[in-house]
């Protein structure tokens, strides 16, 4: 059985309002696969309850079937041993996602510690194109730029070989010259260690040109899903289809013209 | 930090030193009358008064005076007062005996509470529990320090006689008396303090919970409490040691009020006294020392706080 | 259309208003109360608030609902008299630091970085070296104790907070783009002073202002306790404790009515201030 992980009508219900409704797909190992959905789709909210980290008043029904496991349903400590792991997890804002009153080294270090590593912080620095590891390990976060941050954190997340890495708008912080570095990064590590991974983003670009499939949100629910081809080339949710026509709305436009925007795709509902 | 900004600190703090002198000797030398007057009594001859005046070097022009003032302050030579005779430099040693130990007694209190129930109120803040300790907190910062005191007069000294009401054994006699001298007290000032710290804590901790290092942290695998302790202690302690050492002169003051309290032979208590007596002397150097605690304090707090802000230094 | 999960989250993070609206309320309620008290005080009192009588010490009574003080004086003429003293002070107090503060503030925001800044928040750290009570202290000293020095002393030793605050708001407003916008217009500075930055830091300076007309009132209360605010026979509620003082095992409700009194009117303007602030913090953050 390739299938690492099986995502059975997740429901996640926060006050009243459902952020994500019904949502059902399955990764196998090794696959790329990319989460599209503009921001209040509830992208991030599956992610995190794939690992576990909904917040508290948040409730979760359905299935999320990691390594045979009900991720769900599991107790707390469990959880923690899959943390960091077997599936790591890379969030938006690289600026204030390490602790300012540590060193960088340390935090490396840390997760390597908790879960019986070996492998050497320097190593895992230079893995990910650092030229003097020891320098970057002995610095605080501050030091250095949101670029750099985000390539700490992609270390950390794959620091213990993980099955499944999880990137949450990984790049949508930073510098486009950046992003380009920092996706490449990304694809490499997770190919290196033959991991799974669940690229979110808005950005169809940044998308587009690492996953083998895509899945689309639009308001909790899941409109969309295929080969990453097949999707671009022919989108069947009108959801989709607006995505599509206005990312590449400007190419060719006549002068003059008035450019599509989404809803018009959309029947107001 | 480094120590060219260290040194620019250093020289603004001697600066608003030399200012502050400058402040109360004015202030306290516009005074109309003459305090050989004062001593000697509504009786005395011009003449006496004159030679006491001249004896006094009250005569001298003014700068002279305060140049004579800040050399004693500066060699610790503070002479004596005009209206006890008394060696000001004795009564003053002899004050802080009792309000230095205090202040500490009382800011450790302050913390005993301030940690805990901040803590608690930010851990609990969705249910009742948590909206009970901050609406405590709100009571607690409301009620004034010598309303407290007197409450804890009433119910461990008045009603239940565990413990003085007033009164102060010096150290040198009986420590163990000395310390139950202070406790009341050191609880009346630390209570309102705790009260006050303890909105600090609640707010330092909660923006550790909703930090993204914090998540960060339990991502990597580390349980709730790991990640709270690890990775939220220091963050969260530097805005919170930055109060506590802003709080400082709130506590000396606190203090005055409290030694009133329970007639303890503190500073306030020796600076009140002085004011009554028109002891102007007394007065200017009781004063120049509490606004030189100050300022020392301040800046040393400022010092602290970069040290521990790696972001700072 | 269901709302999205974006708004969903901001919504939970944010307290939201509906569960904070009470301090406010809360709070106006407490200072409405104390204010009525006052201004009815300025026009009658049950009995006189100074002169004593024989019934002294009195216990709570139909005729005296707050019984009688050690010299037969009412206690509920006391506390409204009382009422009146506290909140003139506390107002006043209140308005020096304002018109000392903020004044500083905007300059040293309008002067950034120059010798000018400097020198100003040099001076403003300079008072902040002498707390209230010492500051009080000094002028009993100096000229003797009266409600002038006490509100002087509390007003001066305000004046940092305001002009630290000031200055950092008006730093924020001169940093953006409509100002930057009115620069190039060439208006003048005092021009954009006037018209840019003080009504948007308005709201913050009220919610200053409420939060320390309640450390006004606690730190007048203090002064008058150890007899340095308004003289006897004055019935500030401080004084009202010093003098029960020593009846305190016969008598204790002496000498925590006005002590309660204290606690509530300091309570009511805090809890208004930081309504207040929950209630404008959402614009005022809309504005960075």
């Amino acid at each position: 059985m390739t299938t690492l992980l099986e995502v059975e009508s997740l429901t996640v219900e926060i006050g009243r309002v459902r952020a994500v409704s019904d949502v059902t797909f399955a990764l196998e190992r090794g696959e790329r696969v990319g989460l599209i959905g503009e921001s209040g789709s509830g992208k991030s909210m599956t992610a995190l309850a794939l690992i576990g980290l909904l917040p508290d008043e948040a409730r979760a029904t359905g299935r999320v079937s990691f390594d045979g496991r009900d991720v769900l349903r599991l107790p707390e400590r469990d959880r923690c041993r899959l943390r960091g792991n077997r599936i790591g997890m890379i969030f938006q804002e690289p600026m204030t996602a390490l602790n300012p009153t540590m060193r960088v080294g340390r935090q490396v270090a840390e997760v390597l510690e908790l879960h019986g590593r070996s492998a050497g912080v320097h190593e895992l620095l230079a893995r990910v194109e650092f030229r003097d590891p020891e320098r970057i390990a002995h610095s605080y976060p501050h030091q250095l730029s949101g670029g750099q941050r985000q390539r700490i954190l992609c270390a950390i997340a794959t620091a213990c070989s993980p099955a499944l890495v999880l990137a949450d708008e990984p790049t949508t912080a930073l510098d486009v010259t950046v992003q380009a570095q920092v996706l490449a990064l990304l694809r490499r590590l997770v190919a290196e260690e033959d991991a799974a991974l669940l690229l979110i983003s808005h950005d169809l670009a940044v998308v587009a040109g690492v996953c083998d499939r895509l899945l689309v949100m639009f308001q909790g629910e899941l409109v969309e899903q295929g080969p990453a081809r097949e999707v671009l080339a022919s989108p069947r949710h009108p959801y989709t289809q607006g995505l599509l026509a206005t990312a590449t709305a400007l190419d060719g436009a006549p002068r003059g013209s008035v450019l599509p925007t989404i809803s018009d795709f959309l029947e107001v509902a | 930090m480094t120590p060219r900004y260290f040194l620019r600190r250093l020289v603004t703090l001697v600066a608003t030193l030399f200012a502050a002198t400058l402040v109360v000797f004015s202030l306290l030398s516009v005074l109309p009358g003459s305090p050989a007057q004062v001593i000697l009594g509504t009786q005395a001859t011009p003449a006496s008064v004159k030679a006491l005046t001249q004896q006094l070097g009250l005569d001298h022009p003014l700068w002279r005076q305060y140049v004579h003032w800040l050399h004693g302050l500066l060699t610790l030579r503070l002479g004596h007062s005009y209206i006890s005779q008394l060696p000001i430099g004795s009564q003053i040693g002899r004050s802080l005996a009792v309000t230095g130990p205090l202040i500490g007694f009382g800011l450790l209190v302050g913390i005993v509470i301030a940690v805990p129930f901040g803590v608690a109120a930010a851990l609990f803040r969705r249910n009742a529990a948590g909206a009970a300790i901050t609406s405590l907190s709100q009571v607690g910062i409301a009620v004034p320090n010598f309303i407290v005191g007197l409450l804890l007069i009433l119910v461990f000294a008045v009603r239940l006689g565990w413990l003085d009401a007033s009164g102060f054994t010096p150290w040198s006699q009986s420590v163990w008396a000395a310390f139950k001298s202070l406790v009341l007290p050191a609880i009346a000032l630390g209570l309102v303090e705790g009260a006050l710290l303890s909105r600090y804590v609640r707010s330092a901790v909660l923006d550790v919970l909703r930090s993204d290092y914090l998540r960060t942290a339990r991502a990597k695998g580390l349980s709730r409490r790991q990640a709270l302790v690890r990775h939220g202690f220091r963050n969260g302690a530097i805005p919170v040691v930055t109060v506590l050492g802003l709080e400082i002169p709130s506590l000396i003051i606190g203090a005055v009020v409290i030694e009133n309290v329970f007639t303890l032979p503190g500073v306030g208590t020796l600076l009140l006294q002085a004011v009554s007596n028109r002891d102007l002397l007394v007065v200017q150097d009781v004063v120049m020392l509490v606004a030189v605690v100050v300022l020392v304090v301040n800046f040393l707090v400022d010092a602290s706080y970069r040290l521990l802000d790696p972001r700072l230094r | 259309m269901s709302a999205t999960a974006a708004e969903v989250l901001t919504r939970s993070e944010r307290p939201s208003r509906r569960r904070l609206h009470p301090s406010a309320a809360i709070g106006g309620t407490i200072v409405a109360a104390i204010v009525l008290l006052a201004l009815v005080a300025l026009f009658w009192t049950p009995y006189h608030a100074t002169i004593p009588s024989d019934q002294v010490l009195a216990p709570m009574s139909g005729h005296h609902p707050f019984g009688t003080d050690e010299y037969g004086r009412d206690v509920l003429s006391r506390l409204m008299a009382g009422a009146k003293l506290t909140l003139y002070a506390g107002a006043i107090s209140v308005l020096i630091a304002v018109a000392g503060g903020v004044p500083v503030g905007l300059a040293a925001a309008a002067a950034r970085g120059s010798i000018v800044d400097d020198l100003l928040m040099r001076a403003v750290d300079l008072i902040y070296a002498f707390p209230a009570l010492l500051a009080a202290i000094v002028l009993a000293a100096a000229v003797g104790a009266s409600t002038t020095t006490a509100m002087l002393a509390i007003g001066i030793a305000s004046i940092p907070v305001f002009a630290r605050v000031t200055r950092a708001a008006s730093l924020q407003v001169l940093g953006s783009e409509y100002v930057l916008a009115a620069r190039a217009y060439r208006r003048s500075t005092l021009a954009i002073l006037w018209r840019h930055v003080l009504p948007n830091i308005r709201a913050l300076l009220i919610v200053q202002a409420s939060l320390l007309y309640a450390i006004a009132i606690l730190a007048e209360a203090g002064l008058s306790y150890l007899g340095l605010g308004t003289p006897p026979p004055a019935p500030t509620w401080g004084a009202m404790v010093q003098d029960a003082q020593q009846y305190l095992g016969r008598d204790p409700l002496l000498v925590f009515w006005p002590g309660i009194f204290i606690a509530l009117a300091v309570l009511g303007f805090n809890l208004l201030g930081d309504g207040l602030r929950d209630l404008l913090d959402p614009r005022l953050r809309e504005q960075r």
